[in-house]
Formats: structure tokens, sequence, C-alpha cells
């Protein structure tokens, strides 16, 4: 897909908040006499990223994410430590899909001081009427008092960014007060579909009751919501589950009865773009099934996790067995 | 030669014979800061636009101490990129100082407008705008009388006069104002301007409902399940603490602007689309609304006041520390409550209204909520944040219209999720729309009050409001505070969330 481009901008330094709100309405303005579809917005989503990569990586995620869901998008970046000002841009852009040509908005905002620590003041006034609101907190999970949650309907997070059991438990408490989806569970859909392909067959479902060891390998977040998912889906008891650290999730269920064993895994190795599926029966050929992951992983995985705006109840009990296992 | 002369056979077709016949506009005030913010941009406009004569003038009447010249200085000031024709209306332009309760001010003023008149030819048409303080409108009105300013000269010109909200404080001062005017004027000759009204928006509340054949039908209790009328301002008082304190957002807002959009969007369809039409509708709109009673203010209404707060990203103090307002102040900066309409239309259908200020964005909005579904057919998930559709009338910003409704997300999956259709005037129009203080000006100097506020409008708002006002003298309902920068005290929310409802996000 071709990349968005900026058709038309404008930046300010020092500036008030309403100039920012009077630009962007000149500039809404002024293209929507240009560009037929520049109303085709079907959510705000706020970005909070303060670092530079994480900015970069967000918004060109974002900006790709328009032919799925055009947004408007709103990118904080908070500087709490430093001194109080305010700086800002607005830019329209146009992103040409295969078929049609979608018109967004993207408002960026850089906050230093006291004013950083209050970004739902700042964010109320570009939200688009009578849509949902994502907030999406990019590389880091959310304080449970941030004052900017009370303005998404939805909370976008990546549990991946959850580096110890704490953080996990904080997510959880942050799920059962708001409607939260999370990235690691949107990239994770690949390897949970193959997995629950596993056991399609009526006939591999009997050894669901035998599993007697589950490998997980994996970060933290995620490895954590797939051994969560297999304990509370399967029934199993925690204490068969085994977390290694890796850089790819994986996960092996081994199941054993009247002295057979058969395996069921899901991997994906370091050097390619496929998860592979395996199964082993005693007396049998291993069955291989592999699914390809996307080439954009942070759009996709935006686009999966903005498809639906409820809560999932299956990735809060999955990520509740999670820090329990974790033992937070 | 008598009578009138023959129509302009050249001017068939053209927008432009809406033209302000020859005239002199008086403003009263004229050194004040509605002149120079509003009223002097808006007749600009009008003369860039080519809607006024070239017999046509503007004459200033106020205390500060001015002369012409430093009239014409002020007027040239008050609009720095004015277009070529400024100029010279200026030049023609005249200015009168004087006490208002002195009747050598009307007399000097009846003297300039005959120069005036002689000048530029004019027929006689005098529109007096009085952009004063309230509390002198009775005085003017009587100056203008006693010099017999307040008649026409002739029996084809015409004499009106032009007054700004609020009209009274309550039902009795407001009636107590219409007979001092009364005594010197004729309702016909009175113009009360609701600058909501002269806002292309509001009046395509009209169009959208009486030129559309698709929701007048679907604009009663049948379909509808609720209506949201919200006017916020991300602002506080700013330099108004003073007045401010005297009015409070129920008789700043909800009295004159938040009862003229209501009811329009109440109204039964008129006979015709003209003043008389129209008006008698919106009054008996007006009258179907349920009067408060002292017991129903305390369920159905409430009011709070900004406290200290983030509002755009800065920190703002709390209204009772804004200057000029009274550190112990009682006065609300917020207001919420929950009307019914007792007609065969609107029975049963909730009016919910908000308005305040230091909230988190400027917008106002006429909210249409339609009736859930009877049976959704689509599975909880897959459905969930879908809400019943809504019909918003944006007033500002943005003004423009948007209908909500559910979609399909594309996907395997049928996942259905609400969608926008958004029709914006700003894309929709290549043409800027004149500005709320041009058009009702213009109005005013052709004679059309269609947009004007007759004094039976004024009384019945003030009916509604009254109970309010008293309940609230006697205490026995709270003045809740808020938060500068959020959606309102939690008590606003109860009002709503008790019928099963929620406010909107606007």
């Amino acid at each position: 897909m071709a990349e968005a481009v900026a058709v038309d901008s404008w930046s300010g330094q020092g500036v008030r908040l309403s100039e920012i709100v009077g630009a962007l309405a000149d500039l809404r303005d002024q293209s929507s006499r240009h560009y037929a579809s520049a109303r085709t917005a079907v959510m705000t989503i706020v970005a909070v990223a303060p670092g530079d990569e994480q900015a970069y990586a967000a918004t060109g995620a974002l900006r790709a994410l328009a032919g799925h869901h055009p947004a408007r998008i709103v990118l904080l970046r908070p500087y709490p430590d430093e001194v109080a000002s305010l700086e800002g841009r607005a830019t329209l852009y146009s992103l040409d899909t295969d078929s049609h040509n979608v018109n967004f908005e993207e408002v960026a905002i850089e906050v230093g001081g006291q004013a950083a620590n209050h970004l739902d003041s700042l964010v109320e006034a570009f939200t688009l009427s009578d849509l949902p609101v994502a907030v999406w907190y990019v590389s880091s999970l959310p304080n449970p008092s941030d004052p900017l949650l009370g303005v998404a309907d939805v909370v976008v997070v990546d549990s991946r960014d959850a580096s110890d059991p704490v953080s996990l438990r904080g997510l959880l408490q942050l799920a059962r007060r708001r409607t939260v989806v999370d990235l690691s569970w949107s990239r994770l859909k690949t390897w949970r579909d193959l997995g629950a392909s596993l056991f399609e067959p009526g006939e591999h479902r009997s050894w669901l009751d035998a599993v007697e060891v589950v490998d997980v390998c994996g970060k933290v977040g995620p490895r954590g919501l797939i051994g969560g998912w297999l304990v509370d889906r399967i029934g199993l008891d925690e204490q068969i589950v085994a977390f290694q650290d890796a850089r790819h999730v994986s996960f092996k269920l081994t199941a054993r009865r009247g002295g057979e064993e058969a395996t069921f895994a899901v991997e994906r190795h370091d050097d390619r773009r496929e998860v592979v599926a395996t199964v082993r029966l005693p007396g049998q050929a291993p069955q291989i099934a592999t699914a390809e992951l996307p080439e954009d992983a942070l759009t996709s995985s935006l686009a999966e996790a903005l498809t639906r705006l409820g809560p999932d109840p299956v990735w809060e009990a999955a990520l509740s067995v999670a820090t329990s296992l974790a033992g937070a | 030669m008598s009578g009138d002369p023959p129509a302009n056979p050249l001017a068939a077709g053209s927008e432009a014979v809406r033209q302000a016949p020859p005239g002199i506009l008086v403003v009263v005030g004229a050194s004040g800061d509605l002149t120079a913010r509003k009223l002097l941009p808006a007749i600009e406009q009008l003369s860039r636009r080519r809607l006024l004569p070239r017999s046509f003038a503007v004459v200033g009447v106020a205390r500060t101490e001015l002369d012409d010249d430093g009239f014409r200085k002020l007027m040239t000031d008050s609009v720095p990129h004015a277009g070529a024709g400024w100029a010279e209306l200026v030049k023609r332009s005249r200015y009168v100082t004087g006490e208002y309760g002195d009747p050598t001010t009307f007399q000097t003023l009846g003297k300039v407008l005959a120069e005036v008149e002689a000048d530029v030819a004019s027929t006689g048409n005098r529109t007096f705008y009085l952009a004063t303080i309230p509390a002198v409108f009775e005085l003017v009105a009587d100056g203008l009388g006693a010099a017999g300013l307040n008649r026409p000269a002739n029996e084809q010109s015409a004499v009106r006069l032009v007054i700004e909200k609020p009209f009274g404080r309550d039902l009795d001062s407001a009636t107590a104002l219409d007979t001092a005017l009364h005594r010197n004027f004729d309702e016909s000759q009175i113009y009360r301007i609701d600058h909501y009204l002269g806002k292309e928006t509001v009046q395509n509340v009209l169009a959208l409902r009486f030129a559309n054949a698709i929701f007048e039908p679907l604009w009663n209790r049948s379909f509808i399940d609720h209506v949201q009328i919200t006017v916020a301002e991300s602002l506080g008082v700013e330099k108004r603490g003073g007045f401010y304190e005297t009015a409070g957002a129920l008789r700043d807002i909800v009295q004159n602007h938040v009862m003229q959009v209501l009811s329009l969007t109440l109204m039964e369809p008129p006979g015709t689309i003209d003043a008389q039409g129209i008006r008698d509708e919106k009054v008996k709109a007006l009258r179907s609304v349920v009067i408060p009673t002292l017991e129903s203010v305390k369920t159905d209404v409430v009011r709070g006041q900004y406290d200290s707060g983030w509002s755009e990203g800065v920190a703002v103090q709390a209204y009772r520390q804004e200057p000029d307002v009274d550190p112990n102040s009682r006065t609300e900066t917020y207001v919420a409550m929950k009307l019914m309409c007792d007609n065969w239309r609107w029975a049963g259908v909730p009016i919910y209204v908000r308005t305040g200020k230091r909230l988190p964005k400027r917008v106002t909005e006429v909210a249409l909520q339609f009736h859930r579904v009877p049976h959704l057919a689509f599975g909880s998930a897959e459905s969930q944040g879908l809400r019943p559709n809504a019909l918003v009338l944006r007033i500002q910003p943005d003004e423009g219209v948007a209908l909500r409704f559910g979609a399909k997300v594309p996907g395997q999956a049928f996942n259905v999720r609400d969608v926008l259709m958004d029709m914006s005037y700003g894309s929709a129009f290549m043409e800027d729309a004149p500005d709320a203080y041009e058009r009702l000006l213009l109005d005013a100097m052709v004679g059309d009050p269609t947009l004007f506020i007759r004094s039976d409008e004024v009384d019945q708002a003030w009916r509604i409001v009254d109970p309010i006002l008293e309940a609230w003298q006697g205490r026995a309902v709270p003045l809740s505070g808020y938060a500068a920068g959020t959606w309102g005290p939690r008590q606003a929310e109860q009002l709503i969330e008790r019928d099963g409802r929620q406010w909107r996000k606007p």
C-alpha cells in the first residue's frame, strides 16, 4: 500500500491550544474544498509517545492504518520535567488505497511542564464528535490514575511492555475498569488460531485431558498471555506451565497417556515471517500447518485490535491467569 | 407624480435585491465593546457585499466624549482590513455625545439625523440599535419618544428599535421592560436580538425539518427517544465576572439561546416560512414545555460552579477567584436540566439541556437520539459499542449535520460499529456564511422580524425559567462544584443516568 502523503500542514511553537484548534479547523475547511473524502474518519486515535523512536513508529503505523480505520490522529508527546511549553503541528494527509483516496488529519502536540500531567485537558478539543476515542499508550503501560484515561472509550496497550508481574497486575486492574485492547493479544491471534486448529479434529481433543507439560517461550507479557489462555481455556493446572525467555512466542503442549506421548506446538522461527503449528501423535507422521505473518505487524495488530471496541472476556481471563502464573 | 416607484425590472432574480433600503442606522452605545467588536464589522461586511445603499449612514450616540472625527476613527480602527467602500461610509457618519437621561441628547440627535438624511438623500428610515447595558433601555426608548424620534416621518418610512438580550431578569422585569418600550414603540417596531438566531445553522433547523421529506416523519415521540441540547464553552468568564455575577448560566444562556434552539426543534410545521408563521409556532412549542415546579427543580435541574482545574493545557482558577467575582459567589456557571413537553408530538420524550463554562470544548449542538432497534439480531460481541441512531445539528464550531448509524466493519467477521454521515457547511457550500450580526442587522433594516424574538416568546421562556430561579433562591437546590475542564458536576451525570441514558460526547 502507498504511504500517506502530507498535503497541507501548519505548525507553531509556544502556542496556545486554541491556535492549534483554529489551525486544524482552517486546514479542514480548506482541504474539504479540494478533497471530497476528508470526512471519512471513524474514530479519534490518541497516541501517547514521548520518545522520538516510539512517536515515529506510532505515527507510521497510524497513517498506514487509514486504509482500514481512517481516524483523526492526535499524537501527544509529554515532557513533564521540562519547562512549560506547547508546540503543535496540524497536518492533512492523503492516502491512496487500491480502490479510493482517504484523507485524514494528524495533530502532534509536544507539551512541557505540569500540563504534561493533564493531557486530558489538551485532547478533548480534538476528539471527533460522536465517534469512539481510542487512547494508545505507545511503549508503556498507563498509570491507572492518568486522567487521560477518562477521555478514552477504549485504551490500547501492548502487554509486551509489561516488564514484570506487577505491571501485568496493573493492566488487569485497568481492564476491570475500562475497555482495554491489547496489541500483543492481536498479534498473538495467529498463534491462537493455529493453536485452536491443532485440536480441530475431534480425536485430537481427547489428548487435552492428558496434558502434563506446557512450555511457553517469549517476553513476559505475551508468554504470560499465552500461558494464561491455555490454562484458562483447557482447564489446566497452573503448576505444569513453564516459561522461558525468548525473542518470539512459542508454546508446546505435551500430553501422555498409556505410555504414549503427543505434542502440540506452535512456534515462530527467528528468520521467517511465518508461524508453524505441528502435531505429533504416536505412530503418525507429523502434521504441519503454517500461517504467514503480516509485513506491517504494528499496523495489522492495530487494525485487528480496533475492529472490536468492546471488552474481550477471553483476553481478560487469560490476563487474569497470567498474573497468577507470574506470581503477581 | 405619486405612489410607489415601479419595481426595478433589472433586479428580478438577483439576490442583491434584498438590500437595505435608504436609511440611517443609529447605534446607541456607539463607543462600547459590542459596537467595535460586532456591529461595525457587520456593517462593513454588508457594505462589502453591496447590501447597503448609497443613501445610508451610521450615527453613533454615547456618553463618551467624541466628535464626528473621533467616531470615524473608531469606525476605521474597528475594521482594520476594510473593503473599498468602508472609507466612504465612514466619511458620512456622525456622532452625538450625551447622557441618555438628558432630553437634549435626543433633540440633538434629531437635528443630526435630519442633516444626515438630507446629506445622503435618505427617505426617513431609521433603525435605532441599543448597544447599551439593559439598564438604560427604558431611558433611551423614553428619550427617543420624547424627541419624537419613535415615529416615522412619513408613511413610506419606518422606525425600528433593536435591543440586545437580556430581556429582563425574570418574567416580572421582562414584562415591565415591554411595558416601558411599548409606551413609545409598537411591538411591530421592536426587534429583540438573540444572535444565535442569526447563525446559519440555527436557521438550518427549519430547512432540515421542513424542506426534507425524510426527517419530519421521524421527528416525534414514535421514533425519538430523547433530545440533548449542549451549549458548552471552554472559556471561563474572562473579564465579564461583574456581569456574570448578575446573570449566571441560566439567564445568560438557557433563557434565551437554549429556548430559541429548543423552540425551533420542537415546533410544528408553520403554514408559511414567514415571521408570523414561525414565531406563532415557536411560542406554541414553548407553551407546551412543562413548567418546572419547586419540587421538580430539586430532581430535574442541576446547577454547578467551576472550581480550579486544567483547561486546554493551562491551569485555571476557580470561578470564585476570577476578577470581579464574589469569593463566596453562588452564581451558577453550569446548568443541566431535564424538560418535558406536553403535546401530541413530544409527550414522554425528555429534553436534556446542559450548558456551562470551562467545559472541555466549545460546542453547541442539538442531538435527537432515536429509539433502539426493537431487536438486535447481531451477537452482543459483534455489536458492542453500537449506539442508537442520532441526528446531530451542530451549531458551532464546524457547523453541519451528522447522522450516526451502524455499519459493518470490513472483514470476515460481522462486526457492527457506529459511523457518522457528516455534512459540513464549510465544505458543502463554498461561500462563507454571513456573520450572525450581519444577517440580523440587515433583517432589521429591511424590516423582516422572522429571526427576532417576539415579546410573547420572551415571556414564555421566562415562565419556564422563573420557577428554577425561585427554587435556587431558597437554597433547596445545592450548588455543585466541578473541576474546570470537565463535563460538569457528577450530579449532572446522575440526572440523565437515572433515566438509563448518558450525555453525549459532543
